[in-house]
């Protein structure tokens, strides 16, 4: 599989929040690109997949759900499966992404995103319910690095490693969240930088960037606030590597106005260039006259 | 792969336990996948916390998710049971209709029912009226525009044949009848204020209009002539059904004023 599937840069992009449905519509502003939280649009004939459609209409739009329970271990949901591919159709998803955890288990849901044991056997067990997802999505799947508050006993790799072999075995993309990674480095002491060397790098098709809490004993990923310096310098290191990528901004507690969260995400332009969009042809110099 | 699924049960089992995590680990349903011991060797510790306390931030975690889609459906009952009785309320209401879905849209499906069944929360009846109004308010929120049809445009002014006449009613209507005057208790919460919670019988229609809810209150009256002509029935028809669970004839000033209503707020058109 080529670079990573041929997939593009999108730029800069925000993810799309209620409090800001009316200021998009209204201002259309200059975004490279959307993300859409799968699930809020899936069981909806109502004003979010309204808003999302017409954000779909002007707007490259990306979906990231947080219910697949990738590594969870009742059967995939294929009624779900059938509805985000539906739903990717419908707005025209460059990519459709999920995270690397399971969100609950005997039918349940919990609404989180809960860590697994990084082992052989999770390796297996994972790689192939990703690439069951991706044959019915019929497009890889793009996965993320959760924040993490708990380690198992168990695991006989780092997260990185299991990434890393993941995206190879099961053929699918990384949605690299730099501040997850920084979380999970301080809660459970380990090299932030080492983690994202151990990344195959053309695997990487998206970034996400967000704040995070000091709880003191922890960091707690909350997308509240702006992001850390700490981990603006991780992004840097990490966009080194992989050259730029479509790169989004979360903020998800306390939300400013979209101009504030924008700005926030457009920091990202010190450590990447501008997206490269067509540019317009060349006026004709000689105009026809009648 | 027998180890993977034990761990995942037992962690959840912890999580969605209402007490401490002490507790929840010596917890019949969290000891059926893991003896304490083994819990205890489970999970690492790090520099900082002991291997349960991490453990706790999940379990942390999930009451405030429940309390935070539940209160998104239900803010009045939020309001109205204040922070703490509705956090007590959001654990029961939880342990006994677990999110099973996805979404978070159905996770409130069975509030109004659950009022009704547990008792637990006063006044019952009261508070599972106003359940049910907004219950109904979320679902006609989610209604799918697109399969329901575009609102009937106004009804014309014809004079001729009035008893035959049909009119359309807006797709998305739910007609609701309380025992309680939950519309305008919502109204009174919504605005910081205590709402009446004495039996008052009350009417509400509520439908949506590009991707907006609309709640209108009704007069008795007008919910039995609106339920009729919801029916399809033309209007003299319609007029006498309504007239027959009335106990007697609609006023014409009531009808004047009943078609009013109905126009104004765009709950019938053009049939
Ligand atoms: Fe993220």
């Amino acid at each position: 599989m080529g670079d990573r599937f041929g997939l593009p840069d999108l730029g800069v992009g925000v993810g799309l929040r209620t409090v800001h449905f009316g200021y998009i519509l209204s201002k259309e502003p200059d975004v490279d690109f959307f993300e859409a939280i799968t699930e809020n649009f899936l069981d909806t004939g109502g004003r979010p997949r309204y808003i999302l459609d017409r954000v779909a209409a002007r707007y490259p739009v990306v979906l990231h759900g947080v219910s697949m329970s990738i590594g969870g271990t009742d059967p995939l949901d294929l009624g779900y499966l059938a509805k985000v591919k539906a739903l990717a159709a419908r707005v025209k998803a460059r990519w459709v992404s999920d995270h690397l955890c399971f969100t609950g288990v005997s039918g349940r849901n919990t609404h989180d995103l809960l860590p697994i044991p990084y082992t052989e056997e999770t390796l297996r067990h994972v790689a192939q319910r990703v690439r069951r997802v991706s044959e019915v999505l019929e497009r890889p799947l793009v996965l993320e690095n959760p924040s993490s508050y708990l380690e198992f006993r168990s695991s006989t790799m780092s997260e990185a490693v299991f990434f890393a072999r993941l995206l190879k075995d099961a053929d699918c993309g990384m949605l690299l969240d730099v501040n997850n990674v920084y979380v999970s480095s301080v809660n459970h002491g380990f090299d932030p930088y080492a983690y994202l060397d151990a990344l195959p790098a053309d695997r990487v098709v998206q970034y996400h960037l967000a704040g995070h809490t000091d709880k003191g004993t922890h960091l707690l990923d909350t997308h509240s606030a702006r992001m850390k310096k700490d981990v603006w310098a991780l992004y840097a290191h990490a966009i080194a590597r992989t050259g730029p990528r479509a790169t989004l901004y979360e903020w998800d507690e306390e939300i400013p106005a979209f101009g504030a969260v924008h700005r926030e995400a457009k920091k990202a332009l010190r450590y990447r260039p501008p997206l490269e969009r067509a540019r317009p042809v060349e006026t004709p110099r000689r105009i026809a006259r009648g | 792969m027998a180890e993977l699924p034990r761990l995942e049960r037992w962690m959840q089992a912890v999580i969605v336990h209402p007490g401490s995590v002490a507790e929840a680990v010596r917890a019949r349903s969290a000891t059926r996948h893991l003896q304490v011991s083994d819990a205890r060797r489970a999970l690492l510790p790090s520099r900082t916390m002991a291997p349960l306390e991490r453990l706790a931030i999940y379990q942390g975690m999930y009451p405030l998710r429940m309390h935070e889609a539940l209160a998104a459906d239900y803010p009045g009952l939020a309001a109205f049971l204040g922070h703490e009785r509705f956090s007590d309320f959001v654990l029961s209401y939880v342990a006994v209709h677990p999110s099973r879905s996805y979404t978070f849209a159905h996770l409130g499906h069975r509030v109004p029912e659950f009022l009704r069944k547990t008792r637990r929360f006063a006044p019952t009846a009261f508070l599972a009226d106003l359940a049910r109004l907004e219950r109904a308010m979320t679902e006609v929120f989610e209604v799918d525009e697109e399969q329901a049809g575009p609102p009937p445009s106004p009804p014309r002014h014809v004079a001729t044949d009035w008893a035959s006449r049909r009119f359309a009613v807006s797709p998305t209507l739910r007609l609701l009848s309380f025992r309680y005057a939950v519309g305008p208790a919502l109204d009174a919460l919504k605005s910081g204020k205590r709402p009446a919670t004495r039996p008052r019988a009350s009417w509400t229609a509520v439908h949506r209009r590009r991707y907006s809810v609309y709640r209108v209150e009704l007069r008795r009256e007008e919910f039995l002539l609106l339920g009729a002509l919801t029916k399809g029935r033309p209007l003299g028809a319609a007029l006498r059904e309504a007239a027959r669970r009335n106990g007697k004839p609609l006023s014409p000033a009531a009808v004047t004023r009943a078609f009013r209503t109905f126009t104004a707020e765009r709950l019938i058109g053009e049939g």
